[in-house]
């Protein structure tokens, strides 16, 4: 394989990586690995959490590939599949086209379908709402306001307004829906609602992503993902007190 | 010291909500299930040390250390990354109850509350980060044995 394929191929394998959740440490380290296996070891990778350059020399004439990211959707299985697809790569060292096929493979994996997403959100929010106190009823109502979570992330991730009005976004639907489930008598309790709902926006993967990236010794990727957690938190907490403070006057 | 049925209950219901969360992240088949039973034992863990009454920080401390051991030993068997399993097992320590009330009293202008619900909820997050980071230093640290031999045989 040539630089140039190479290049091509490891910057989509890259970006693709990225664009579903991956940590930036392995983005990094697999297209090393996989530079390393096809007799590449002069090589640079630079990657940040929307961002990758990938220079591969050969002869001493560089091919450089620069990726932006621009949607990101976590998608935990297609990281492990890229994660395998690098080891099948060292491994068995096949031709650009094999690689772009099982590239072309992975984007094709199956995802959930919008209503078991939905319903995930309903589970994963009324478990919490009980794990945190609430009653069946409370239960129901943070279910229902995950639901709208739901459908507000869906309409604010094409807003491109950045993570923190997304959240915010989300959080003033999430909690108005709890306080007016609360004003109709259905579930007096909102604070194990809001809780119980709040725990589905909870940034769970950038602050995981983001420690990690500082374990493995990579602070730039790491202050840049911890930083939006910490501005998906502000959003979250932002959004649910201004709506709770607005409409607390409906619940007596 | 025993079992109660609450400790399981609360592990149970964090079990389901893991499930909704594994769903949102698109992780499938047995990883599914592998990853909600690590949220399990998270739960079950803290019921039983709150339980015995260890301080809450430490509790966050052990639970997380304990998910990070299983979420790698997973990761090893099911040759999936890590974080598939770490953030879905690690998301009932996240304090839920800290946050909301902290927010709360900061609208209702009670500075100290909101101050000292704020510093609590980040030395939980520093516990349970703590956890992550000793757990994957050792492993780093065993990796880094097991290499060195292989190395001075070629």
């Amino acid at each position: 394989m040539n630089s140039q394929e190479l290049a091509g191929a490891v910057s989509r394998f890259g970006a693709m990586m990225l664009s579903c959740g991956g940590e930036i440490n392995r983005v990094e380290d697999s297209i090393a690995r996989i530079c390393a296996a096809y007799g590449y070891n002069h090589v640079g990778v630079f990657a940040i959490p929307r961002t990758l350059i990938i220079t591969v020399t050969e002869n001493g004439v560089p091919v450089t590939r620069l990726e932006n990211i621009k949607d990101k959707t976590v998608n935990l299985d297609r990281v492990a599949r890229l994660n395998a697809l690098s080891r099948f790569i060292c491994r068995v060292r096949p031709d650009a086209d094999c690689i772009s096929r099982r590239l072309d493979n992975i984007e094709k994996s199956p995802v959930y379908g919008r209503y078991s997403i939905i319903a995930a959100y309903f589970l994963s929010a009324s478990a919490y709402a009980m794990f945190f106190g609430g009653g069946i009823r409370e239960a129901a109502a943070a279910g229902l306001a995950g639901i709208a979570v739901r459908l507000m992330s869906r309409f604010s991730s094409k807003t491109d307004a950045g993570v923190f009005f997304e959240n915010l976004l989300c959080a003033v639907v999430m909690s108005a829906c709890a306080m007016l489930l609360a004003a109709c008598g259905f579930a007096p309790r909102y604070d194990k609602t809001i809780i119980g709902a709040l725990m589905t926006l909870v940034p769970g993967v950038t602050l995981t992503n983001g420690a990690r990236d500082f374990i493995a010794g990579d602070f730039f990727a790491g202050t840049y993902t911890l930083i939006e957690a910490l501005l998906t938190a502000l959003g979250i907490a932002a959004g649910a007190a201004v709506t709770v403070g607005l409409l607390r006057g409906l619940v007596v | 010291m025993e079992i109660t049925s609450d400790m399981l209950i609360s592990g149970g219901l964090t079990f389901a909500a893991a499930i909704g969360y594994g769903i949102c992240f698109n992780i499938r088949g047995a990883n599914l299930f592998a990853a909600s039973f690590g949220a399990f034992i998270c739960a079950f863990i803290e019921a039983v040390m709150t339980e015995a009454g260890y301080p809450e920080i430490f509790v966050c401390f052990i639970a997380s250390t304990a998910v990070t051991v299983y979420s790698e030993i997973l990761a090893k068997r099911l040759r999936c990354p890590v974080p598939m399993f770490l953030i879905v097992s690690i998301i009932p320590l996240v304090p839920g109850g800290y946050i909301y009330y902290a927010m709360m009293s900061c609208i209702n202008g009670d500075l100290a509350d909101f101050g000292k619900r704020s510093v609590y909820t980040f030395e939980i997050a520093g516990a349970i980060a703590l956890g992550i980071f000793l757990v994957t230093f050792i492993i780093k640290i065993m990796k880094s044995f097991k290499k060195n031999p292989a190395k001075k045989n070629r």
